[in-house]
């Protein structure tokens, strides 16, 4: 059997990002979870989030960021050759997201895919678009980052209300002469998966009509120490496995799951002053698997990025899973 | 930014899969349909099917059919670099299924995600972990398909009732010099989106409870002249894609979607009749994302191919998305649960 033949190595070619038009204030998210906006000011770092109208669907959403992304590179939609779509908020059992994206969008031959595993989600799909592109099975992918959090939260609930927002990112990705996407560092606590997950399941609530909707829900003490310890130490493996340091690296973007998070995240890893790390969820929220994309591309609108940059993108969240790697940025 | 050096090849070590224990004859599902015996097997070829019964679920087919491609393949959990599973019945919106999955089987080192692609899950899952080998990020990638489709069938709806099923089936795919896995032919057709879609979507069904159960909707006859149109293509490209023709092949494994369907694409592509074609979904029905691996397992148990014969997998399903690639066929195979 012929095995085909390989592009060599990848690169990030665009990023584009879809923010709903909605703004949501501290004060009133702090109305409906009973607390003050200081409260949520100083426990989560967000001023503001973006919470989608019923047009803003995901895949509105996800086309809108793809074609941001696609129009900083002018390459077609149809040359597209795959599309591969993060979310944990796809609230449709069959069929996946993707598909319907990359038929809107015009990226009609593309292969089309979700990848679910909550808000590392994108850092998985760039990984896995990367090995699509390295190993020859296509030439360009769409990574996309969509979410609606709303539909899976209680804006009652002080823990998850004020924190989880809406929104989508998109990266395009191509062949490139030199690594422009570093190896993947990834893993999984999985013995802990209940640390974030919903109030019930589909079939719990299908059971028990009169019952509260699913939300998602979680045990943020858990999660902060899984993050202090097992995130920190592989962050720490994704440069030493490039050879780079922090001295190298330019950009540090992790998942926007908390503004005390990236602070914490900031401490631990000694990040020295000269990198310049994204706080997109002060006017963002967490949208879980947007959050990556939807942070770089504020670098971009912002005109904080510079080309060749290096960038350090790392995910985290349910499952436990983490994943990440160093990006050149485009 | 260093990148790895290593360019190996992909190839199926083991093949692993978990039949549930219930069986479910044509008889029971005739009934509730309403319809005459022996009308379903007249149909669809099914003469049976399996439903999960004493405490399986989801979880515990993934990790059944996960553990059964480890044993095959001689491979120890803790050596698998990657985690892939492909489900379209992991019925809550987090966590995904994968990183239990991954704990309960021991993968602790695993990078881990839930691919969702419906009946063509299998084979993108194969494709991925093709591809994180080939461009060196992974050593060891599991696969594992499973489906747990009866809780989102409407046991009385005559399109699907009689078709869908539960199981589960695995490889474990590893780096190797020789290519054990073809290129991948692949693409999505999202002008077909409504041809087997789930209603009502879950927040439909939370905001109104007047509505029914969410369950599967087939529009089974686009689907059908889609694939009959369309395989002859995939089916070329997938295989001059590997340098090979019909002619090469030991086995042809399509997706398990309908036996009748199965006849027209073998008539259709010509296949020789010295190709062993998979018929599985006459015990097993149509198990999803799952049914390419469960397939692929009892040709393996029948000892119809010989290790390193070449067999082409076609998958295809709701999206429309489909994938097309040619395998080595392992020697090692093992099934837990209810046998074929």
């Amino acid at each position: 059997m012929r095995p085909g033949t390989r592009t060599g190595h990848a690169q990030l070619l665009g990023v584009g990002g879809y923010r709903p038009d909605k703004t949501v204030t501290n004060a009133e998210a702090a109305a409906r979870c009973g607390v003050t906006e200081a409260w949520i000011s100083s426990r989560t770092g967000i001023l503001e989030r973006r919470i989608a109208g019923p047009q803003e669907t995901l895949a509105a959403m996800a086309i809108s960021a793809a074609r941001a992304a696609l129009d900083r590179t002018g390459v077609d939609p149809a040359d597209v050759g795959c599309v591969l779509v993060a979310s944990m908020s796809h609230t449709r059992q069959v069929p996946p997201l993707a598909p319907d994206v990359a038929y809107r969008l015009g990226a009609t031959t593309a292969v089309a895919y979700d990848v679910s595993v909550a808000c590392s989600g994108f850092c998985y799909a760039l990984a896995q678009a990367a090995d699509h592109v390295r190993s020859g099975s296509t030439r360009y992918a769409l990574v996309i980052g969509a979410e609606r959090m709303s539909d899976i939260t209680d804006p009652a609930d002080p823990g998850t209300g004020p924190l989880f927002a809406d929104g989508a990112g998109a990266v395009l990705i191509g062949p490139a002469d030199t690594p422009g996407i570093g190896p993947v560092t990834w893993g999984a606590d999985g013995g802990r998966d209940q640390t974030i997950t919903m109030t019930s399941t589909w079939a719990q609530a299908q059971a028990n009509r009169a019952g509260p909707p699913p939300a998602v829900t979680m045990d943020g003490g858990r999660v902060w120490s899984w993050i202090r310890s097992q995130v920190v130490d592989a962050i720490g493996r994704t440069l030493s496995q490039s050879g780079v340091s922090f001295d190298d690296v330019a950009v540090f973007v992790p998942h926007q799951a908390n503004g005390r998070i990236i602070d914490m995240l900031v401490e631990r890893l000694h990040l020295p002053d000269h990198v310049l790390v994204a706080r997109d969820i002060t006017h963002s929220g967490n949208t879980s698997a947007a959050s990556i994309p939807l942070a770089l591309d504020r670098l971009y609108t912002e005109r904080r990025a510079r080309t060749g940059d290096l960038a350090l993108l790392f995910g985290f969240g349910a499952g436990l899973a983490y994943a990440g790697q160093l990006v050149t940025l485009p | 930014m260093s990148a790895s050096l290593a360019a190996p090849e992909a190839v199926i070590r083991g093949v692993g899969a978990h039949r549930p224990l219930r069986v479910v004859d044509n008889p029971e599902i005739a009934e509730r349909i309403g319809v005459p015996a022996g009308w379903i097997e007249s149909h669809t070829g099914i003469t049976q099917r399996r439903h999960t019964a004493g405490g399986e679920t989801l979880e515990t087919m993934a990790v059944a059919a996960g553990t059964n491609a480890l044993i095959a393949a001689d491979v120890p959990a803790a050596d698998v670099d990657c985690l892939i599973l492909a489900s379209q019945t992991h019925l809550t919106q987090t966590p995904p299924l994968a990183p239990l999955v991954a704990h309960r089987l021991g993968a602790h080192a695993a990078g881990v995600f839930d691919l969702k692609a419906a009946c063509a899950g299998f084979c993108l899952g194969l494709a991925a972990a093709r591809d994180q080998i080939r461009a060196g990020t992974s050593r060891h990638v599991l696969v594992i398909a499973a489906e747990h489709i009866s809780p989102i069938t409407d046991p009385t709806d005559r399109d699907t009732a009689m078709i869908f099923a539960d199981g589960a089936g695995a490889v474990l795919v590893t780096a190797a010099e020789e290519s054990g896995v073809g290129p991948v032919v692949w693409g999505s057709q999202g002008a077909l989106i409504d041809a087997l879609v789930s209603r009502p979507g879950w927040l439909d069904m939370i905001a109104d409870p007047g509505l029914g159960h969410s369950v599967l909707v087939m529009n089974g006859k686009d689907l059908t002249r889609w694939v009959l149109r369309h395989s002859p293509a995939i089916v070329e490209a997938a295989l001059s894609a590997s340098g090979l023709t019909l002619t090469d092949l030991a086995a042809f494994v399509p997706h398990q979607a309908n036996m009748r369907i199965i006849d027209m694409l073998v008539e259709r592509l010509a296949i020789p009749d010295t190709v062993a074609v998979a018929r599985d979904i006459a015990v097993t029905g149509n198990t999803s994302a799952a049914s390419i691996p469960l397939a692929l397992a009892a040709l393996l148990h029948q000892g119809g191919t010989k290790p390193g014969d070449l067999a082409l997998l076609m998958a295809y399903g709701a999206g429309v998305t489909y994938a097309a690639q040619v395998i080595a066929v392992p020697a090692a195979v093992r099934t837990t649960g209810g046998q074929p």
